[in-house]
């Protein structure tokens, strides 16, 4: 039962305090890549990687970094990790460097990093800022799949994946017969639906579960004046 | 020392910026070559076809006014090879490797990817045509061809871009 | 490519929003209101030519001849950082009504990622200074053009009745899709 609830504490905190489809932060890299999992996973895997590198040495410095300059430094801390991921995917991953292009190096300004530097990583422990630089960038990712899902199985009709080192695919699924897909997806326009679509049903769960706390607490007042009355 | 005072700022910055340049071309050392070698791989199928079981080198810096040069290639003790991208008849353009020997004469004249009408601005890719240019050297200009004029005089210009950059060496 | 390809294509074929996806973060809380979107897109077009000249010089006479072209990112982010603060401390010494009026927004530009996308894209184009220059003043037209016509758009839609869950933000980019089939009318142009 209680394994129940974890489970459900994890996947509520996706969607409640998704970043992407919430607060609306790094739509930029959301809208442009997510043509198809292998961006998603490996536009995820950077963001990830500098969030959680980029938390710790926040958290680490902060105490020693007078308010003036904070902005700086933290730019340059993130700045010299996205070039650092940038090198070794340009090495290592090639055709990945050149799928995600310039948003690679866009991911100084994503709104996510310098956002969770100044709200959370500045203000605690090395293990805590971590942590959530893990769970921020978890959520992300989680969005670009959901996004890179839709779009490259409705655009292309084919989900697939492969080894971002080699090159060699480990999957392809053609699960929509070939004439029957909507290439409209694979389009600018295609990512702005699906994101509206995203977004929309986020708030929509939102709304319901604040509708549901609502009718709760509604309830429970009731109760309790009739408990009153009772008295 | 004082926290809010201007050198513990300068200093704060300086030896940040300093490790984190140290750090970053530490990497860059680490991935420049691995990222080069890459580059030549790719275009090494290509290369082959003009210069097999050389030895070659990206050349980077280079001063091209026609804007037409996409890519130099230096094949150790042959010559230099030369991508160029030129507009011929098809909007699109083709591609196009050009190859001088050390010595001046031409090495290698061979098509990457055209959209040329078959028949006749294809004809300049036919043997006829390539083996004409392939016996040209840098004192010479790439032949037009009538019937397919559009398509040679593009020729022409690459050829030219090619051999400025190359007598310029 | 010549100078006034370069300023249509970054105007309106690869139009920041719509094609590139960039800028999207402050453009979702700008366009709410015409009078924000024609000041905030005047201070972008004037960040994004000064920001991006400077880079511009700051790479070719200072990082390519030190071969330290990979410090190109840290540098470029910190001059656009330095840029928009010394724009903030001019706008509020100049013109304390039109700082008030942009707000928050001022120093949010630092993250525009429109910003940095020019900065970066005149060295990957391998731009000329003049050339630097159009790219630099047509690409943030293009994205003041999209936030006055959004910022148009928007102050109707508050009227219209919408589903509940797609009200604000996602009705905003269902009509950023069809705007984008409209601006895809422009990629024959040159």
């Amino acid at each position: 039962m209680s394994e129940n609830n974890e489970k459900k504490g994890f996947f509520s905190e996706m969607i409640f305090n998704n970043p992407v489809f919430g607060l609306y932060l790094g739509i930029c890299s959301t809208l442009a890549i997510t043509t198809s999992l292998n961006n998603a996973i490996g536009m995820g895997v950077a963001v990830i990687v500098v969030l959680v590198l980029s938390n710790i040495a926040v958290s680490l410095i902060a105490p020693l970094t007078p308010d003036e300059i904070h902005i700086p430094v933290y730019i340059v801390i993130i700045a010299t990790l996205v070039t650092l991921v940038g090198m070794l995917m340009q090495a290592y991953t090639p055709e990945l460097f050149s799928a995600l292009g310039a948003f690679i190096d866009l991911i100084v300004v994503n709104c996510i990093i310098l956002g969770r530097a100044e709200a959370y990583a500045c203000k605690n422990g090395v293990a805590a800022s971590a942590r959530d630089g893990l769970m921020m960038g978890l959520s992300y990712t989680f969005s670009l799949l959901a996004m890179s899902l839709i779009r490259q199985l409705l655009g292309t009709g084919i989900l697939s994946f492969s080894n971002p080192m080699s090159g060699n695919e480990i999957f392809s699924i053609r699960l929509i017969p070939q004439g029957f897909e909507i290439p409209v997806f694979k389009t600018q326009t295609g990512a702005f639906l699906t994101f509206a679509v995203l977004a929309a049903a986020v708030a929509a769960i939102k709304l319901n579960s604040e509708a549901k706390e609502k009718a709760k607490a509604l309830e429970a007042a009731k109760a309790k004046k009739k408990e009153a009355a009772k008295a | 020392m004082n926290k809010q005072s201007t050198i513990y700022k300068v200093l704060l910055l300086g030896v940040l910026c300093a490790f984190c340049g140290l750090l970053l071309s530490g990497v860059n050392g680490l991935t420049a070559p691995i990222i080069e070698e890459a580059a030549i791989q790719k275009e090494k199928a290509n290369l082959v076809l003009i210069y097999p079981d050389a030895e070659f080198k990206e050349v980077k810096d280079y001063d091209d006014p026609t804007g037409l040069i996409t890519g130099i290639y230096t094949a150790e003790g042959l010559g230099t090879v030369y991508k160029i991208h030129n507009v011929g008849y098809n909007s699109n353009g083709f591609t196009f490797l050009l190859a001088f020997n050390n010595d001046g004469t031409v090495g290698g004249f061979q098509v990457l990817e055209h959209g040329e009408t078959d028949g006749f601005g294809s004809r300049c890719f036919d043997e006829e045509y390539v083996s004409s240019v392939e016996s040209l050297t840098t004192s010479d200009s790439a032949p037009l061809l009538s019937g397919a004029t559009l398509t040679s005089t593009a020729i022409k210009q690459g050829y030219d871009a090619a051999k400025a950059l190359f007598t310029a060496k | 490519m010549n100078l006034f390809t370069i300023f249509i294509s970054g105007m309106l074929i690869n139009n920041v929003i719509l094609a590139k996806f960039l800028g999207m973060c402050p453009f979702m809380g700008v366009s709410t209101k015409l009078s924000s979107a024609i000041g905030m897109g005047i201070a972008v077009i004037f960040v994004i030519l000064g920001a991006s000249v400077f880079s511009w010089v700051l790479y070719y006479f200072v990082l390519v001849p030190a071969h330290l072209e990979y410090m190109k990112l840290i540098c470029f982010i910190l001059l656009i950082a330095s840029f928009v603060q010394f724009v903030e401390m001019f706008i509020k010494k100049q013109s304390p009504s039109l700082y008030k009026s942009l707000g928050i927004f001022l120093p949010l530009i630092t993250t525009n990622c429109a910003v940095l996308y020019v900065a970066l894209d005149n060295i990957t184009q391998k731009y000329t200074f003049i050339e630097t220059v159009v790219n630099s003043i047509g690409v943030p037209a293009g994205f003041m053009l999209m936030l006055v016509i959004f910022a148009t758009i928007r102050e109707h839609l508050d009227s219209c009745d919408i589903p509940a869950s797609f009200k604000g933000n996602p009705i905003a980019l269902i009509v950023a899709a069809i705007m984008a089939i409209a601006f895809q009318a422009f990629a024959g142009l040159v």
